[in-house]
This record gives structure tokens, sequence and C-alpha cells, in this order.
């Protein structure tokens, strides 16, 4: 059963506003042997420009999976998708060929992942995998890839980018492998940033500099986020809207304020009354 | 010069273990200090949480307090024995006193042993007893009761590892702990691999068993919402020092070293209208939002 809610308080987001992203009905299925996984089953979701929608659920609960399928990067096989579809800008991405698929990645829509290890070349230096984006996506010259992955490194806060350039990832700490992989993700100037747990494998400290640079680095190009995260803190201090999955399905979609603090459904209120606070209650 | 202030004791407690002056070096040439100058009690009963980030040697003084490494300079007493003046069999009977259960319930099991020989096999190492055919009846009949202590079921014991859940192989990792009734536990991030519904059940199951067994808990965690819930005492780590130590109320609320009112800082609230995301819409920067 999902709790939907009407998106309320229409001053706070213009109302005609049609979604970017539009998820409807996807299914997301594994074919392991003889049997089949339903990893995802009937999930429907939107996110709109400039707007964070976080996905939030505990392990296996097809949050990564939903994720994945937007840019199909789920291992297929054994992954299926039975039903459903993904629109973006009046596409179905779920049947879109692999080519004009290849366009979008990595232009209109990135990612970053939880460990920047699995993103980044460990034989690549860090410049040239920024700047392949734009050489990848834009024909941009040598010259020109340079300078805009440059600007893309100072963007993401790196200290001494023109130093960062010519180092290779295992040169960087944790913080700063993060940064690169958004500055990889967002130098294209992407409309739609799907970050599957950005910060899980961060430091408290480093994280908080990583949430604060994603939120201002959204607002600057008014990017649209989906937030994939374990994290219920994280969602309160990032996100405008929530979707809480479980066992394959999203049990409650919400404004993040009604979500927290009206939760409709009873697994929202087992996973709210589970997380620590720092804070008193 | 390590902690800015010292708690006093809790009331009816004495110390169980005392570090003093302890340090930890690795490498030859250039040496990394990972454990510099820490001195720090833990009394009995308590819950004292480490707590610093990573790289801060949090792991390393765990390790130290264990005598799982020698250190460089500077003593661990449990109990009022110096543990470096120990005989090999002196050491063997303090270590069954003191047990730890580490953060990956995946990796710190034998995946070919059955759940009885894993819980069974602090017992068999220390007790001559517990060994051989005449003893396994009762050795399984004891692990049926360390599995049903950490809520368990007792026909479990025939089963391996990779059928149970990251919470369940906890519970294990933690019957197995207990199985040579030992007065300090040293719990090292035991819950940050699980999902928060699990881990808020395996905080309950820990909090219920210091209780019942009086156990003095070391409990390592970077996890600040955490070690709220759980800890009597803080002791805050950076660069292999102790910054700051102190009443976890204290040290959480008033803070008196910059680098815990940092730590404090970053934590995400889990409160909305209270996070920094309220706040940031307006104004996109932090600098600005603050």
């Amino acid at each position: 059963m999902t709790h939907d809610r009407p998106a309320p308080d229409p001053s706070r987001r213009p109302a005609d506003e049609q979604p970017l992203l539009e998820i409807n009905h996807l299914g997301v299925d594994f074919a392991l042997g003889t049997s089949v996984v339903h990893a995802v089953r009937d999930v429907s979701l939107h996110v709109r420009a400039g707007e964070t929608l976080a996905v939030v659920g505990e392990s296996g609960s097809g949050k990564t999976a939903t994720a994945l399928s937007v840019l199909r990067l789920n291992p297929s096989p054994p992954c299926v998708y039975p039903s459903g579809e993904i629109l973006f800008d009046g596409h179905d991405l779920l049947r879109l060929p692999e080519k004009q698929l290849g366009r979008i990645r990595g232009r209109d829509i990135a990612m970053v992942f939880q460990d920047p290890m699995t993103c980044l070349d460990p034989l690549q230096r860090v410049g040239a995998q920024v700047a392949e984006v734009l050489r990848h996506h834009t024909g941009m010259s040598r010259a020109e890839a340079r300078e805009a992955a440059l600007a893309a490194l100072d963007e993401v806060g790196i200290p001494d980018p023109a130093l960062r350039f010519r180092q290779y990832p295992h040169e960087l700490s944790g913080g700063l492998r993060q940064r690169v992989m958004i500055a990889t993700a967002l130098v294209a100037r992407p409309r739609l940033l799907i970050a599957d747990e950005p910060t899980t494998a961060l430091d408290v400290t480093v994280q908080r500099q990583i949430l604060d640079l994603l939120v201002a680095l959204q607002h600057k190009h008014r990017m649209a986020v989906l937030l994939i995260t374990h994290d219920l803190a994280v969602v309160a201090e990032t996100a405008d809207r929530v979707a809480v999955m479980n066992r394959g399905e999203v049990v409650e979609t919400g404004d993040v304020l009604d979500v927290f603090e009206h939760p409709a459904d009873d697994y929202t209120r087992t996973l709210l009354a589970a997380t620590p606070r720092l804070e008193a209650a | 010069m390590s902690p800015e202030a010292t708690a006093p004791a809790p009331a009816a407690g004495k110390p169980l273990l005392e570090l003093v002056g302890l340090r930890k070096e690795f490498g030859t040439g250039t040496v990394n200090v990972a454990v510099d100058d820490v001195s720090l009690e833990v009394y009995e009963g308590e819950t004292l949480a480490l707590v610093g980030e990573s790289g801060c040697g949090k792991t390393t003084l765990t390790r130290l307090l264990l005598k799982l490494l020698p250190p460089t300079a500077g003593s661990v007493r449990f109990d009022g024995q110096d543990l470096a003046a120990l005989s090999a069999a002196g050491l063997r009977s303090v270590r069954r006193e003191m047990q730890v259960v580490l953060q990956d319930p995946y990796s710190s099991m034998n995946p070919r042993m059955r759940i009885t020989d894993i819980v069974a096999e602090p017992l068999i190492t220390h007790d001559p007893a517990a060994r051989g055919r005449r003893a396994r009846a009762r050795t399984r009949e004891r692990v049926g009761e360390l599995l049903e202590a950490v809520g368990l079921d007792a026909g479990i014991q025939d089963r391996y590892p990779h059928e149970f859940s990251g919470g369940q192989r906890q519970r294990v990792s933690i019957a197995r702990a207990l199985a040579l009734r030992p007065r300090l536990l040293v719990l090292d991030e035991p819950t940050s691999a699980l999902d928060v519904s699990v881990q808020a059940t395996v905080l309950d199951l820990l909090a219920e068993l210091q209780q019942r067994l009086g156990l003095t808990y070391v409990f390592v965690s970077h996890n600040l919402a955490v070690v709220r819930q759980v800890a009597d005492r803080v002791a805050v780590m950076r660069g292999g020092r102790l910054v700051e130590v102190g009443a976890a109320e204290a040290v959480l609320r008033t803070p008196r070293h910059p680098y815990t009112r940092q730590l404090l800082d970053a934590v995400p609230v889990l409160d909305p209208r209270r996070g920094r995301r309220a706040a940031a819409r307006p104004a996109p920067t932090r600098e600005e939002s603050r």
C-alpha cells in the first residue's frame, strides 16, 4: 500500500512544473538460475528540475536497483525490466536504443557512487578522467576540455586543482576522490544527478562537506537530484521529497517535512524510531 | 597532555581498566605514531565510548588494551594487573575476562565452522574440561544457553554462518564473546555494518546484557548518535591523542574541545526543520547559512 500525498504548500515550488524524470510502475527482476528475484515492484517516482528526491531504505529494499535502472546500469543479464517506463525528456529510457542512451549518460543524467574507486580509473590521471566526459560528449578540443576540467575541480572545492589534475586517484584522500567523482559527474552540467549513497563511506566531517557541496552545486545549477541513501538524517538535511522503500516497493512518498512529522506507514515509523538521534528527542 | 577534562568516577565504580601513557609507533625510518600518550580509565560496569574519525587511532588503542599489539611505551592495567608483567599463563587467564566483538560479522567468523563450534571455540581454548567427546553434550548445552541469551534459537547450532543475516551473525559474535563470562567487552563498531532497524535491536541486546551481567563496555564508534544512546562516558580521539574525555552528556552537549564541536556540528540532524537544509535553501553556501 503506497501512502501518496498531494504536494502541499505550492508557494515552495512552482506547481506547473513538469517532472524532469518520471518513473512509472517500474519492475526490476533478477533471474538467478531457476528462480526470479523481484527486486523492484511497481515503483512510481518523479523528480522535478531543481528538486531533490531521496529514496531511502535498508539493504535489499530495491533502492539501488531502482536508481541504476534509470541509466540501465543494472547488470543484464541477470537483470530484466518486466514492466514500467522511465520517462526523461519524453524518451522512455528503458526502451531507448543503447546508442541514444549513451548520449544521455554522463551528459544529461550523471551519477555518483558510494565508492569513488569503482568509478575512477586507477591508471588514469584525475584531470584526464574529468576532461574525458567533455571530450566524449561535446567535441571540445583537448585544451578547452582541460580548462573546463580544471574549473570543475576548482568548483568542487579541490585545493590546487592544477596539481590534482596531474595526480592519480590513489594519491588523493577519500574526501578528495569523492570530490573528483562529483566533478566528473557535474562537468557536463547534467540536469539530473543520481547520487547513490554518496557519503556513506566518508567520515562525518567529510560527509558534511560533501553534502554541503552537493546542495550548493544543485542550487547553483538548478539541477535535479535523485539521492539514494539508508540514512534518514541525510534525507532530512538534503531532500525536498522522500520515497521510503521496503522489499522492492515504495511504501510512502511525500514532502520531507510531512513524512518525518506525520509518517503514514508503519515501516517509515519503524525506521524513524530506530534511527539514533544526537539531539534530544 | 592528553585529556582536557576527566570526569569523576561513576559513584561506586573503580577502574577495571587503566591505560597509562600508552604510545604505539608503526614503521621503521619514518615512524607513524598511531597512539600518542593516551591515559584513560574505564570503570567497572560503565560504557566508555571511544569516538573519532578514520585513522585517529581508536582501533589501534583497542588492540593495545587487549594486548593484541605490544605498546611502544606506557602500560595497560586490567583489574590492577599490568598486562606487560604477566606470564603467558597469567595473560591467558586475564584474556578470559576481556573479549572483543568486531565490526564485520561476515569476516569475523570462519565460514566453514558450524555455529556451535564458533561459539564453543573460546570455551575449548580456555577450558580443558570443555574438550573431547565426553564434554560435548555439556558444551552444546552451554552454547545453547549463550545463543538464547543473545536472542537466537538454541536449535541453530549445526548451521553455518552464511545462513544468517548480518544482525543474526553479530548476535553469534556476541554469544562467542560472552562464552567465558568476561567482565570487559570491547565492541569495535559493533553495529556499523547493520541496517538501522537491526542496529536498534542489537543495541538493545547489548544494554540488556550489560545490566544483567554487570559488563563493562569499551564501545568504539564513529557514530555520535549511537554513542549518545549507549555511552556513560565519551573519549574523543584525534591524531592518536585523546582530545576530550568526560561524561557523555557533558561532552555531547557542551564540548570543550573545538574538534569535538566540529564533529558534533557535522552530524546530520534527523529533524528536517532543524537541519541545515532549511537554512541552506535561500542561501546556497553553508557559511552564509550559519
